[in-house]
């Protein structure tokens, strides 16, 4: 592992813009990513996950309000900052691809499969026709899709079909990074499994680096090398696997891995009491003390730092020290 | 694609079925139930005695003889005029006559030129229909579809929501009701268009003044036609592509670093087209059937105008002969947008139509 | 979906507060209440005396509205009658004579339209003899009328009829020493004395107090007399009058309810229907959604328009005939493939499938899932098709057909088409009934384009 930073982000803010306000929902988001490594993303439904992975590669849908921070990628400068034809030719796919969530979607229906994946490299790269074909067959094989899924539409494949082709359009041109979005969420479990150990085997393939958007951290936690807890458009946890994992300090991330059913504990699996806060009119202080078990006055005021609590494990809670669990996580 | 022929097999059997229904429909309602024929009947009986009684010789003859001698002689006008079997199984016969495109004569309208064939009659007036019609279709679809995509481009702006409230405004009012407003304005107040017909009395007498001619009296219904219909092709357009635009694939492409030209063509409009191109055949067929009451206001002497003209007489071969063309049209045109359709969206051929 | 509004109330709520939805609200509720008006301002029987022509002789024909004497008050002039008589009654020997006297004022700029008199009689057995003189302001004295009138009610015509005309011509002989060809009464009778005081153009009114004198006379002792003079202007009402002297506020009043009700009513029951049809067809299964879509497919291809029409001509039929077929022509179509695809859709979502899985029944389902999802729909529907209802009975009111006992909106448009008002600019009796027609279709619109917002997520990111 190199130690210089693929992607480092940091104060990045995403807001949209609606009838009732702007929705925060990226709100000053900083973090950093080395070479090869998969950060796993993980947080309740309307978090921000995909509108931070959004922010990142810079697709942004019409109604945005605010867009700023800065998002430095490898050697081609900051996203944010940069004028939108070189985010295209420079960043796209080149250097970070994307699966989106709901890949079945993602797939245009009236152009066939192969041309799909093919695109990229005769648009980016200028490969013939033929050159992108034999490109696109490999990136199929290394899947493990069919030849002839070529030449199929998009309604011809079954979903695990689809989610193959898809993240096989997004490694067609080996960039160096790949934000999965809820890569397996719409599939079973068997086809969850294989699409995992397909991201895994292609991870020490290509020494590819991942960031996986997911709210299972079950899931999170069979490919990631650092995880980032969000919280309402907020990380409030970040850090090495084995620190969140086995020493979760913010509350949010304790109640998280105990919500996680084990079928190796006889633990009934906790639910979160509460739900997500409106990303409108967020609570003020500590957005997760309405839910938090241990707020305080101050909680209710003050808005917690993300501070290092030693060996880049990042917390976000006034009590840090105070409330570090016990290894009740995964093991 | 055997399934694909399947489906295919099929809808041409139901819209087969369906021409069947609302044609002997129309020969029902065109016919009154049949109390058409007892009217030819009286009036045949009646032509026939008053015949038999200008003959000197016919009044002589002994009353008795006389009656006989009538009633044999109005049978055989009746039966000559096919009306001597009764009605439900005379409707049937229509029928036939009618899907095998043996329009027959008109009971009372004729064409300019004096000829009494349905066929004639008709093809006299479709292409004054054509030429206001599909004409001002094929305007309203090119403006409002160009507008549509304008407006996709920058939803949400005043631009857009302003275009909206106007198409709906506009395409809510029917074009007749315009017509109306529009002759007052333009024809009565401004004087800068005549308020109707198709050609000035009498007609000017060189080939270019006829052309110019006929073309200024086109101009207002066809400014009016297109004013009340390109709001459709906007407002559809707009959507259709709008939803488009919110699919993930095309979030998908836009990450893919596609440039914008290809995004818009290949993953926009290409998917967005269907529905389209189904509505503009639809319109551009419809468009043969004239507009009754568009063609009333203006007195263009079209199809629509040969409808209310054929019903207003009650003549029931012409109401029939147009009906069944019209059917025949509009479901040979459903049937190639069928073909149409899955050639543009390859999801059809799969699924068999499952997907509209 | 989150986003959604659920509950009817919240999205009238919603609907209510958008500026679209707040004016269409207004705008129907207005009509509305026009409507529920309608028969306190304007009774029943105004509206069915509405082809009883004899009923709005006191109207001037095509008249233009009243309120347009304020913006141009020198082209524009209002109605005079004059009913109050003084009665005198004197007996010279066998006869009898009974004096009757009134008087106006004439103040207008423009000369009359029309001059009527009427003339209502009653004796037992002989007729009288009785002479009308209308005395001018300037002393002058005009024989309107001198004969035997019949019992009962008599009009003379004085500016149209012949025979009074002639009458009119023996004093513009004795003022201009000749008599013109065409006689023009009204102009005449109210006239400064110049040898242009037949021609509208460049005589001078006459402004004063006129004084009308009419003497019967007869053999009868029992001899009644009352006149009643009309002095028709070229102004009349909030609307203007038509050709048969119709006041058009009362039709445009009248258009409201009918409007309304045929608009309303076949807009509900309609997309109900098609809506029902269309769930319920996707609902039970295959084989009744492909009955119901082949059904469909009929009836978008018949042609509705001209077979109304052709119903219409054949059979003579009242509002509510007209509305059953109408009804019976969309029992399904559009919206059955609307809320067909919309079922469909929403019953792979993934809730549904997990209610479907863990055991929920299925009307259980269509009652808290899909008729949820459906509902909201089916009001923008509603507001949507409704104005295209409103066109449809004022189409066939134009050609004629619609319900002949009462008017309509489309029944005063075709009547002003047929008498040529586009031609000769009788635009009261065009615009506003077509601007009621527009008025009420865009409120259906403006709610319909509200309720969509609300309804369709695509619209309402702003
Ligand atoms: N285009 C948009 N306009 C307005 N609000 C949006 C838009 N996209 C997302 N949001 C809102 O922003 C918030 C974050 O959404 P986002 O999709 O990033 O969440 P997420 O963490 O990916 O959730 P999930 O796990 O369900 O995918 C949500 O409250 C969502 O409703
Ligand atoms: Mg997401």
């Amino acid at each position: 592992m190199k130690m210089t930073a693929l992607l480092s982000v940091s104060g990045l803010h995403l807001y949209y813009r609606t009838s009732r306000g702007p929705v925060r929902a990226v709100d000053g988001v900083s973090l950093e990513l080395k070479e090869g490594e998969t950060l796993a993303v993980v947080g309740e439904s309307g978090s921000g996950k995909s509108s931070m992975a959004y922010a990142i590669i810079r697709v942004l849908p019409r109604n945005v309000q605010r867009y700023c921070g800065s998002v430095v990628f490898d050697d081609a400068g900051d996203i944010v900052s940069m004028d939108e034809e070189s985010v295209r030719r420079k960043v796209r796919w080149k250097g970070i691809s994307m699966v989106f969530q709901g890949a079945m979607n993602s797939l245009n229906p009236v152009v066939k499969v192969g041309e799909q994946i093919m695109e990229p490299l005769i648009i980016h790269l200028g490969y013939t026709k033929e050159g992108a074909r034999g490109e696109a067959a490999r990136a199929m094989v290394d899947v493990g899709l069919p030849d002839y899924v070529m030449d199929r539409y998009p309604h011809e494949l079954s979903g695990g079909m689809k989610q193959r082709a898809v993240i096989s359009m997004a490694l067609v041109m080996k960039p160096k990074l790949v934000i999965l979005d809820e890569p397996t969420s719409a599939l079973d479990v068997m086809t969850q499994a294989n699409i995992m150990n397909l991201l895994k085997r292609l991870k020490r393939q290509y020494g590819l680096s991942y960031i996986f958007i997911t709210h299972d951290l079950a899931l999170a936690s069979e490919l990631a090398d650092i995880v980032a807890i969000m919280y309402a458009g907020k990380i409030v946890e970040l850090g090495s696997a084995e620190d969140v994992y086995l020493r979760p300090a913010h509350p949010y991330t304790q109640k998280l891995l105990r919500s996680v059913p084990l079928l190796r504990e006889d633990r009934e699996p906790e639910f979160i009491p509460g739900a997500p806060p409106d990303l409108v009119d967020p609570p003020p202080g500590c957005r997760f003390h309405p839910r938090c078990p241990y707020a305080k006055e101050i909680c209710r005021r003050e808005e917690p730092e993300l501070k290092d609590m030693g060996g880049e494990h990042m917390v976000a809670c006034h009590f840090t020290g105070e409330l570090r669990g016990g290894a009740d996580g995964l093991g | 694609m055997p399934g694909f022929t399947r489906y295919l097999a099929r809808r041409a059997v139901l819209l087969a079925i369906t021409l069947i229904l609302v044609v002997y429909a129309t020969v029902l309602i065109a016919n009154m139930g049949g109390y058409i024929d007892k009217l030819l009947k009286g009036q045949i009986s009646f032509e026939v005695t008053q015949r038999l009684n200008r003959d000197p010789a016919f009044t002589r003859l002994p009353q008795q003889e006389r009656q006989r001698m009538i009633d044999e002689r109005v049978k055989a006008a009746i039966r000559r005029a096919g009306l001597d079997q009764p009605f439900p199984i005379r409707s049937l016969i229509q029928l036939k006559q009618a899907l095998t495109l043996s329009l027959g004569r008109a009971s009372f309208l004729k064409s300019s030129t004096g000829s009494p064939e349905v066929a004639d009659i008709i093809m006299e007036r479709l292409p004054r229909t054509i030429l206001l019609f599909t004409t001002g279709t094929v305007l309203a679809a090119v403006a409002g579809i160009y507008l549509g995509l304008i407006q996709a481009r920058r939803a949400l702006s005043r631009f857009d929501k302003s275009a909206i409230l106007l198409a709906i405004f506009t395409y809510v009012q029917p074009p007749w009701f315009f017509g109306i407003l529009f002759i007052l304005l333009f024809s009565f107040y401004l004087r800068i268009f005549p308020p109707g017909g198709m050609i000035s009395a009498p007609p000017p007498a060189t080939p270019t003044g006829y052309i110019l001619d006929v073309l200024y009296h086109l101009s207002l219904p066809l400014i009016t036609w297109v004013f009340a219909t390109f709001g459709y092709w906007s407002y559809t357009t707009r959507n259709i592509v709008l939803q488009t635009m919110s699919e993930d694939f095309v979030t998908a492409a836009r990450a893919k670093g596609l440039p914008e030209n290809t995004i818009l063509f290949k993953y926009v409009l290409r998917p967005s087209s269907p529905p389209i191109v189904t509505s503009i055949a639809l319109a551009l067929v419809f468009s043969w059937t004239g507009a009754i009451i568009t063609e009333i206001v203006f007195n263009w002497p079209g199809i629509g105008l040969l409808f209310w003209e054929a019903i207003s007489t009650l003549d029931a071969p012409v109401i029939i002969g147009l009906t069944v063309i019209l059917a025949y049209l509009l479901i040979i045109t459903v049937f190639l947008l069928d073909i149409i359709y899955a050639l543009l969206d390859p999801r059809i051929k799969t699924l068999g139509g499952a997907v509209r | 979906m989150s986003e959604q509004p659920v509950g009817i109330k919240q999205i009238f709520k919603e609907v209510a507060k958008s500026k679209a939805g707040a004016l269409g609200f207004a705008l129907l509720v207005a009509m509305l209440i026009l409507a529920m008006f309608t028969p306190i301002l304007a009774p029943y029987n105004v509206a069915r005396a509405w082809n009883d022509l004899r009923y709005w002789q006191d109207n001037p024909a095509l008249a233009a509205p009243a309120w347009v004497r304020f913006l141009s008050p020198n082209s524009y002039s209002g109605t005079v009658t004059l009913s109050n008589f003084s009665l005198e009654r004197s007996f010279h020997g066998q006869y009898t004579l009974v004096r009757r006297t009134g008087s106006f004022v004439y103040m207008y700029d423009v000369f009359p339209t029309e001059v009527r008199l009427l003339l209502d009689v009653n004796y037992t057995a002989r007729k009288p003899r009785v002479i009308a003189t209308l005395e001018r302001p300037d002393g002058k004295g005009v024989t309107l009328y001198n004969g035997m009138p019949v019992k009962g009610e008599n009009v003379v015509s004085v500016s149209v009829d012949p025979k009074y005309q002639k009458l009119i011509g023996y004093f513009l002989y004795e003022e201009l020493g000749y008599v013109p060809a065409a006689i023009h009464p009204e102009i005449v009778l109210f006239a400064k004395k110049s040898k242009y005081m037949n021609d509208r153009q460049r005589a001078d009114v006459l402004k004063g107090t006129y004084i009308l004198e009419v003497d019967a006379i007869s053999f009868e002792k029992n001899l009644s007399v009352q006149p009643k003079l009309i002095v028709y202007g070229n102004s009349y009402g909030i609307a203007g009058t038509d050709n048969y002297r119709r006041d058009l506020t009362v039709g445009l009043m009248w258009g409201a309810p009918v409007a309304l009700a045929f608009g309303t009513i076949a807009a509900v029951v309609t997309v109900l229907l098609q809506v029902v049809i269309g769930a319920a067809g996707a609902w039970i299964g295959p084989r009744a959604d492909e009955i119901v879509q082949r059904a469909a497919d009929f009836f978008l291809v018949i042609p509705v328009l001209p077979i109304l029409i052709l119903i219409n001509v054949v059979y003579t039929i009242n509002i509510w005939l007209l509305l059953s077929w109408v009804i019976l022509f969309s029992i399904v179509g559009g919206v059955t493939k609307i809320s067909r695809s919309m079922v469909l859709q929403i019953r792979e979502e993934q809730y549904v499938e997990a209610a479907l899985s863990y055991g929920a029944s299925k009307k259980r389902i269509l009652t808290f899932h899909i008729l949820p999802r459906i509902i909201p729909y089916t009001f923008a529907l509603i507001a949507l098709s409704a104005p295209s209802y409103v066109f449809l009975e004022a189409a066939l009111s134009f050609l004629g057909l619609g319900d002949p006992n009462i008017p309509s909106w489309g029944r005063l448009l075709g009547q002003a088409f047929d008498a040529g008002a586009l031609y000769y600019g009788w635009w009261w009796w065009v615009i506003f009934p077509a601007l009621m027609i527009m008025l009420v279709s865009l409120g259906f619109t403006l709610l319909s384009y509200a309720f969509d917002k609300v309804v369709n997520p695509r619209l309402r990111e702003e």
